[in-house]
């Protein structure tokens, strides 16, 4: 699925106080099954477009569509339904379901979402022994490290063959071999046919996934 | 979408164990809440039913002048309270020869054994009592034969051939004696009747007057040094043991008007009072009745705080676990999915509360049988079903779906993405 952001214009709001602006008159595209890397300074808006493209957020201005979808006319429940039939993200901070173990955090969301197959689970646990966390398939995310959680937010936006993957840093937390596997599972993606859009600072995994390189600083297009 | 189904489930299950300590103290307070009203219910029930069921198969009950219409009820039907006086025998002849009357049974009620009374009367009462033989027989012809109801053998462990002797005065007061003169031979058993019956002996009237005649003899023979023990101790009432007194006449008419007829007419007669136990058990229940409604209120009081425990640690944890509802419609978990993950989580701890509650509430009773019965004088059945536990468990698994609605306003309305993008 192709990406297209259209003079996007997006700021939080604060109990009715008109605040910032995050992202001002940003347009921007990307082609199907191709990868694209956002850099930027904290707070440039970075999140906020990765948020956008998933639906999570809606533009006061502008457009953005992903393959025939254009968000800003669907309703939350279509919304909804978008995110689970297209849409991978991968958190900064993982957001894993704290009473589900490392392989019920990847087979439930999936039934869940009505994505769930008769070779689910076998998937999800190949998934994650392919990722290195064959020993800890029944551990809960407190009994995890960082790097372990990492690695398990990965598997679970993987799991489900998205369209588009969204991935904020998804290398931070991971050692220079663990990020080498993760990197490996998103190459596995655009193979597949899948969108990446990640925003990293990881040159890393820049390189490997081959990605154009688009640098955001408050909000607009870095010189 | 079984498998859905089955995920919603498991995720309230898990949600609600990661929080043992909130989700059982609401699971409990809904169960305390419902074992009061099935133990209350329960109660409640026993009374209603001996009383409206012993006391209505005899409409009339005729007694010593002066005595209150309740305490003649509860004296002879119940056997809680102590017979205030007798009744010359001519007159129970006097009644079973009345053309208007069905049945008449003398009552001489004096001693007791282990507290249970011993009832002196005919072969006919015993055989209208609704217990079927459980060993030997009912028919008390000689005057040493007795008929044990079912929890007098229970729990003193006579036989069928057993012999015993019956104790004047209250058991282990000063001045209460045994009549090891005199011994009564168990002749028979009695099912179990869940009512007065259960805890009373009987025996032949003959045999009461014997016993008391004797005693009499004695205490002239030694009058002077028992004087004190028999006329004040153990209210040994003066007439109580002639020959041919009785303490109250059990009277089955062949109608209500010509029970009316009767409790006019034997009024007027001297030393004599009639009561139609109908009128007096109706006030017992009415007396029931508002402690009842009393009660009712009383338990929808503690369901609805109960219920409001529920409310409150359903919404904080769906407050706390905020960031985590947004995470799931990050990924496409629709807001249906994670109402239905919330309602789940309120039908368990009602549903399982409510379990908890009716089969604490039965188990309590049966627990209390022994206590109640000695309080009450009244058997409680803890395994019937009754119209307030259903009013109550209806209350309970209605008020629990309103609480999901509560929860699946609350999930509809919190704005999840937000929740989740500014973090």
């Amino acid at each position: 699925m192709d990406i297209e952001l259209k003079d996007v214009t997006k700021s939080y709001h604060r109990r009715h106080r008109s605040g910032k602006a995050v992202l001002t008159d940003l347009s921007f595209s990307v082609p199907s099954g191709s990868a694209t890397v956002l850099t930027g300074p904290s707070g440039s808006g970075k999140t906020t477009m990765l948020n956008l493209i998933a639906g999570l957020h809606l533009c006061e201005s502008g457009s953005v569509r992903v393959g025939p979808h254009v968000l800003g006319g669907l309703s939350e429940s279509r919304r909804d339904r978008f995110r689970a039939r297209h849409i991978g993200y991968v958190y900064q901070t993982f957001n894993l379901l704290s009473p589900l173990t490392a392989l019920e955090n990847l087979t439930v969301p999936s039934s869940l979402i009505g994505a769930f197959g008769p070779g689910t689970k076998a998937r999800a646990e190949a998934l994650l022994e392919t990722l290195g966390l064959g020993g800890e398939l029944h551990k809960r995310p407190y009994e995890l490290s960082v790097g372990q959680r990492q690695r398990v937010a990965v598997a679970r936006a993987v799991l489900k063959k998205p369209d588009v993957l969204v991935a904020d840093e998804p290398t931070a937390s991971l050692d220079k071999a663990a990020a080498k596997v993760v990197i490996s599972a998103l190459e596995g993606l655009i193979r597949g046919g899948a969108t990446l859009v990640v925003a990293t600072h990881d040159p890393q995994l820049t390189e490997a996934l081959g990605a154009r390189v688009f640098a955001v600083d408050e909000g607009r297009w870095a010189a | 979408m079984i498998a859905r189904l089955g995920s919603i489930v498991f995720l309230a299950v898990r949600y609600l164990r990661a929080r043992p300590f909130a989700t059982w103290v609401s699971i409990a307070s809904v169960a305390v809440s419902l074992i009061f009203v099935v133990g209350v219910s329960l109660v409640d029930f026993g009374i209603k039913k001996t009383a409206v069921g012993g006391a209505l198969r005899y409409p009339l009950i005729v007694g010593p002048g002066g005595s209150s219409g309740i305490s003649l009820t509860f004296s002879t039907v119940f056997h809680i309270d102590k017979p205030s006086g007798t009744i010359p025998y001519e007159i129970y002849e006097k009644i079973k020869a009345d053309d208007r009357v069905l049945a008449a049974y003398p009552l001489a009620i004096s001693d007791s054994l282990r507290s249970y009374p011993i009832i002196g009367t005919n072969e006919e009462y015993v055989a209208s009592l609704p217990a079927p033989v459980l060993f030997g027989s009912r028919r008390i012809e000689d005057p040493r034969d007795a008929v044990l109801g079912y929890e007098v053998a229970l729990r003193t462990g006579l036989d069928v051939g057993d012999t015993f002797s019956g104790t004047h005065g209250a058991v282990g007061h000063e001045g209460a004696h045994v009549h090891d003169d005199f011994s009564y031979r168990v002749i028979g058993i009695l099912a179990s009747t869940s009512g007065p019956a259960d805890a009373a002996v009987y025996v032949p009237c003959e045999s009461v007057w014997s016993v008391h005649r004797h005693a009499d003899e004695e205490h002239t023979h030694e009058e002077h040094a028992h004087e004190e023990h028999a006329h004040e101790e153990h209210a040994h009432e003066e007439g109580k043991t002639e020959k041919g007194a009785l303490t109250a006449v059990l009277v089955r008419t062949r109608n209500p008007v010509y029970t009316a007829q009767l409790e006019a007419e034997l009024s007027r007669t001297a030393g004599v009072t009639a009561v139609d136990t109908g009128r007096i058990i109706r006030k017992v229940v009415d007396y029931i009745k508002t402690g009842e409604n009393l009660i009712r209120a009383f338990s929808a009081v503690t369901l609805a705080v109960a219920v409001a425990m529920i409310l409150v640690t359903v919404l904080m944890s769906l407050a706390e676990r905020r960031k985590e509802l947004a995470l799931m419609r990050s990924i496409g978990i629709g807001r249906a999915t994670i109402a239905a993950i919330a309602v789940t989580e309120t039908f368990l701890m009602t549903t399982a509360g409510a379990a908890l509650g009716m089969l604490g509430g039965h188990v309590a009773v049966w627990w209390a049988q022994a206590p109640l019965k000695s309080a009450l004088g009244v058997t409680v059945d803890p395994w019937v079903w009754t119209q307030m536990e259903t009013f109550a468990l209806v209350a309970a698994l209605v008020a629990g779906q309103v609480l999901g609605l509560a929860s699946l306003v609350w999930t509809y309305r919190m704005n999840l993405v937000e929740a989740i993008a500014r973090d």
